[in-house]
């Protein structure tokens, strides 16, 4: 429905024949998907193994004749369970990484920081590490141009389920914040 | 009480009101979704329909709109961060060693002092051990054993009987070997009438500390002298040093006797 979908609309059928297409759609959700990544907790080294394993997988995927559908959900599925193996492995938290960057966010000096009060900044980030590990992640996602469909997908929830997660969590978040 | 003064214009508009608080009871589930253009056109259409007339609405569309920018813009700082984290995630590790110094310092002077304690308990013994070590490298105890020129009534109850003489010493090596040397064809040594006899025997089972292995150096053995040589072979006033080397099986490895001379039979002193 939304118009940064159709520039992934990508010729899907020519991706498992080609590997200019594959190229074209690394390039497309690369940076997205290793933002999704380091906020869910990777460190940067670690979201950068995880999306060159998630293309490598979906390059297998397409050789292999799989489905070209929903391919933009499916290597943000793949990658999100390999983050999440991740940090069952090393005993960590999603909650952790934002924590630990709050600090090093509020110290640089990006122009973001000039829109953005620094008071309130430190008050939405506070409201975000208040937030549930499933409302977190759909606005991660939904930050990175996701559908609630494709939401859903990679979760592995329903569609219906990722609006009212959504809704209940932009609400939380303008509540805290007194916006 | 009721007004009925209320012209039909302030009902009509009541009426409005009553109604635009409906629809943004039953839209304001969907702001959030029109926002995210979610909506099937035909509801979106409603949604934008109500929101252009309803300041409130158009309020909240507004108040999420801006916390989707904040969050948005949360997750580019926090990536931009986690760029930046190596340098400082590599200072912040060789801060937190410096932190442990320390801590391993004061253990490892712990875990020294320790050995040290430890070392010296085996070298010396334990407590309650009854071993004696020499300076040399080859630690020797000295425990009691003769060998009894008198007849057997000398050496009470049996003709082979346990008596205690310093001047015996029995040695063990690392490889576990018990060496005897016996003095003579002593009676008992005056010492040993002092203290009686004190069963080193039993008493001195006790750990080479060296090897860990059980050493049973106090072998006592009082030999006759008539039962060792012929009547009259052995001329008085010579004694005889029984180097005996046993096994740790109790095996005899060697016996070799050396001659000596006793210049005063009551000292118990002897000469080589």
């Amino acid at each position: 429905m939304s118009g940064d979908s159709l520039s992934l609309a990508l010729p899907l059928s020519k991706i498992a024949t080609g590997a200019t297409e594959a190229t074209t759609l690394y390039r497309e959700l690369r940076k997205p998907l290793l933002r999704y990544l380091v906020c869910l907790g990777l460190s940067s080294d670690e979201a950068q193994d995880v999306v060159q394993d998630a293309f490598l997988r979906l390059h297998q995927h397409l050789a292999a004749g799989g489905s070209q559908e929903s391919i933009r959900s499916w290597v943000y599925r793949v990658a999100h369970n390999q983050a999440r193996n991740r940090q069952k492995s090393y005993h960590r938290k999603f909650s952790a990484p934002l924590e630990a960057g709050i600090n090093a966010i509020l110290d640089q000096a990006t122009p973001e920081q000039v829109v953005l009060d620094k008071e309130k900044f430190q008050q939405l980030a506070k409201a975000i590490r208040l937030l549930e590990r499933g409302e977190r992640e759909c606005l991660l996602l939904r930050a990175g141009g996701l559908r609630y469909r494709e939401i859903g997908e990679v979760l592995g929830v329903p569609t219906s389920t990722v609006a009212d997660t959504v809704d209940r969590a932009i609400k939380k978040l303008a509540e805290k914040c007194n916006v | 009480m009721c007004d009925f003064s209320e012209s039909s214009s302030g009902i009509a508009s009541r009426e409005r009101s009553r109604h635009h608080e409906l629809s943004e009871l039953a839209l304001a589930p969907q702001l959030i979704a029109w926002l995210d253009h979610e909506l099937p056109e035909a509801e979106a259409a409603v949604v934008e329909e109500h929101i252009r007339g309803c300041d409130e609405c158009r309020r909240q569309v507004d108040a999420y709109e801006r916390v989707s920018g904040g969050f948005s813009l949360y997750c580019e700082a926090l990536e931009a961060a986690s760029a930046a984290a190596p340098a400082s995630r590599g200072s912040r590790a060789h801060s937190s060693v410096l932190r442990w110094v320390p801590v391993l310092a004061g253990t490892a002077a712990v875990a020294g002092v320790l050995f040290i304690t430890l070392s010296v308990a085996f070298f010396v013994g334990f407590p309650g051990s009854r071993i004696e070590h020499s300076a040399a490298p080859v630690q020797t105890t000295t425990v009691s054993a003769a060998i009894a020129s008198g007849p057997a009534s000398r050496v009470a109850g049996s003709p082979i009987s346990p008596s205690v003489d310093p001047a015996v010493r029995v040695s063990a090596n690392r490889a576990g070997v018990v060496r005897a040397n016996a003095a003579g064809r002593t009676v008992r040594a005056p010492q040993a009438e002092a203290r009686g006899f004190q069963n080193h025997a039993v008493q001195n089972r006790a750990f080479r500390n060296n090897d860990w292995q059980f050493v049973q150096p106090a072998i006592q053995i009082a030999i006759p002298a008539e039962a060792m040589f012929p009547p009259g072979a052995v001329p008085d006033g010579v004694n005889f040093t029984a180097d005996l080397t046993i096994s740790t099986d109790g095996s005899t490895q060697g016996l070799v006797l050396e001659p000596s001379v006793i210049e005063s039979a009551g000292s118990g002193g002897s000469r080589r």
